[in-house]
């Protein structure tokens, strides 16, 4: 699942028609929109660090996010950049504190990349600089209160410049077609991360049948925590080496050699399993 | 090169952090030459990249970022127990790059590091003074490629030259270079080079198949490693780690054939032998960062905080090939990591 934050309404607005987003009428505090079947959550977190930290860390705690989902925060910023270039970021400064945050660059994108720096109010002036910097009010803290729950690869920022420093002359019409007019970029990068996530998909060790099997197996040995740690180790060691050790304890069972009568016996058919396993 | 041809991807080195007290260094300006189109990210320490917490190294590999940054602390270690010092009394090893290009599935540096990026500390003249003070107290056997494969890297960072043109004014100085490449740079003068000790770690082409990625394969070792000789280097084979596998027997022995219908035997300098050996805390974040990796989910025995294969196995495998190795070379040229571990 993707989870999109930005600040505003006017920032989702272009994503939740591009996505068919239904609001979640269960979530009264601040406004979730979703879509199950596209991956996608989007969250409205009001403007502000702090607003913008409680939300997504009530996000990832309700939905439990963390291994194959993606953070991703697309919203408005102040820069000296032409208007309405979108850039991908590739380092977040907390103006508070001076801290600097590094979300991995793994995945491709076709964005021009600038460095963020997070302010506690809007900013009245941007500084001219040899690389691009833009100017928000939410990123570094999106990050913190994500990194709580996910990896620097996991976390995407997109920001489109909408102003020089004069947010006041920038209306809420004017956001929402800034983000309308890249929604393809957008969606072309969300596109990709959900096919990197399908590519990383955590494989299960055992089936259900391994699973069944290795119980039955538990049991007739009589094993300890410790027997049954050192079985699972050498199927899970076979099973990725490619061979069938469900004949080598099948033949143990025709042998009569299982089940064992009592602990003692299993500690001592243990040895013998683990070395026809390997 | 690696470049990684997963189409979601970015390329290897597509973006390189600099530590701003490093950027007008010559080597970090030499460096990045090397990458026009790279994008430069000033940081201010490279643990602010290197060590965030929840990196995944395995997909950081994927896409492996550059990090140029300046050694601080600890410039020259005293080698681990778990390595072998081929009899030097005065065994360390030095740390100029943190990481690799080549992703072998068993490497202890995926337990060790939190990060898949590669770290290259560009202040080698640090490195340089640390070792001349040890120098003054004592000779020194010094591994410099352990953390890293410094001539996998050479066409972008150019430390074996470096190294070996600081041995050759440092007389009490021994250096090993341990790599998987099949590359190595020109020897300029003859008379030191009993002193640069090229390290080629060979495996079954097999097991470079299954587990090491990106590598040079074994007949390129071979060749490089024959044509090391040929120039007048010290050449040592490391058959470490020796690698478990149901038909071990025939796969080390089909290798070994293959090695010395190349290299002439007895030109080699040494030759040493270890079976798979890493400490549990490695152990524990590699099999989490891979679980899927079958070398490194074998059942390993843990002694004394080292996992390792079940005693009488790994005896079985070293002395296997022990035994085969004294048909081309003498005894006392054969090495066991256990008789220094003992």
């Amino acid at each position: 699942m993707i989870y999109l934050f930005t600040a505003m309404h006017c920032e989702a607005r272009a994503i939740i028609q591009h996505y068919h987003l239904k609001k979640e009428t269960a979530q009264t505090r601040f406004p979730i929109f979703s879509n199950e079947d596209a991956g996608i959550r989007l969250a409205v977190t009001g403007v502000g660090s702090i607003a913008a930290a409680i939300v997504t860390g009530s996000v990832c705690t309700q939905y439990s996010v963390g291994y194959g989902d993606f953070l991703v925060n697309p919203g408005i910023a102040a820069g000296k950049a032409q208007t309405g270039t979108l850039f991908f970021c590739n380092q977040i400064q907390e103006a508070a504190t001076g801290r600097t945050f590094y979300p991995d660059l793994l995945y491709r994108h076709p964005f021009p990349e600038a460095a963020v720096i997070t302010c506690a109010k809007p900013v009245q002036e941007t500084a001219h600089t040899e690389n691009p910097v833009l100017y928000d009010m939410e990123a570094a803290s999106i990050y913190q209160a994500g990194a709580c729950f996910l990896g620097p690869h996991q976390m995407s920022f997109l920001k489109i410049v909408s102003d020089d420093g004069n947010p006041k002359e920038v209306t809420q019409e004017q956001t929402a077609d800034l983000i309308a007019r890249h929604i393809d970029d957008i969606s072309g990068y969300l596109d990709r991360l959900q096919k990197a996530a399908h590519k990383t998909d955590q494989k299960e060790d055992f089936c259900a049948a391994d699973e069944t099997l290795l119980k039955k197996l538990y049991a007739d040995m009589h094993c300890s925590c410790a027997m049954s740690d050192a079985i699972r180790q050498h199927v899970r060691f076979a099973l990725l080496s490619g061979r069938d050790y469900t004949s080598v304890i099948r033949a143990m069972y025709q042998e009569q050699k299982l089940p064992c009568k009592s602990k003692r016996e299993g500690k001592n058919r243990l040895e013998e399993l683990k070395r026809r396993l390997l | 090169m690696k470049n990684s041809n997963e189409d979601c991807f970015n390329p290897a080195f597509s973006h390189i952090y600099v530590e701003r007290a490093v950027k007008n260094h010559p080597r970090a300006k030499r460096i990045l030459s090397a990458f026009q189109n790279a994008q430069i990210i000033e940081i201010g320490h490279y643990k602010d990249v290197f060590c965030r917490s929840r990196q995944s190294y395995a997909l950081q590999h994927k896409a492996q970022k550059l990090i140029l940054a300046q050694k601080q602390g600890n410039l020259l270690y005293k080698g681990a127990p778990v390595c072998q010092s081929f009899g030097n009394r005065h065994f360390y090893y030095a740390s100029c790059m943190m990481n690799c290009i080549y992703d072998c599935e068993y490497c202890y540096l995926k337990g060790m590091y939190p990060s898949g990026n590669l770290v290259v500390f560009v202040n080698l003249e640090d490195i340089f003074s640390e070792a001349r003070r040890l120098l003054a107290k004592h000779p020194l056997y010094l591994c410099v490629s352990y953390d890293a494969d410094l001539p996998a890297l050479e066409a972008v960072a150019g430390y074996v030259r470096e190294w070996i043109a600081f041995a050759e004014k440092q007389e009490a100085l021994k250096i090993e270079i341990r790599t998987k490449s099949a590359t190595l740079p020109r020897l300029t003068a003859q008379r030191f080079a009993s002193r640069v000790i090229f390290a080629f770690t060979l495996s079954p082409q097999t097991v470079i198949d299954a587990c090491e990625h990106g590598t040079p394969s074994l007949a390129r070792r071979i060749a490089c490693a024959a044509d090391a000789l040929r120039q007048g280097y010290c050449v040592r084979l490391c058959f470490d780690p020796m690698l478990y596998c149901a038909d071990w027997k025939k796969r080390y022995t089909d290798m070994l054939k293959q090695v010395f219908s190349r290299i002439p035997a007895e030109k080699l300098l040494d030759i040493s032998v270890g079976t798979f050996r890493v400490s549990q805390d490695y152990l524990k974040k590699m099999r989490k960062n891979q679980p899927h990796s079958a070398v490194i989910q074998f059942p390993f025995q843990n002694v004394k905080g080292v996992y390792q294969y079940p005693e009488a196995l790994s005896l079985q495998m070293e002395q296997f090939l022990v035994t085969k190795l004294k048909e081309w070379l003498p005894e006392e040229k054969i090495f066991l990591w256990r008789e220094d571990y003992a």
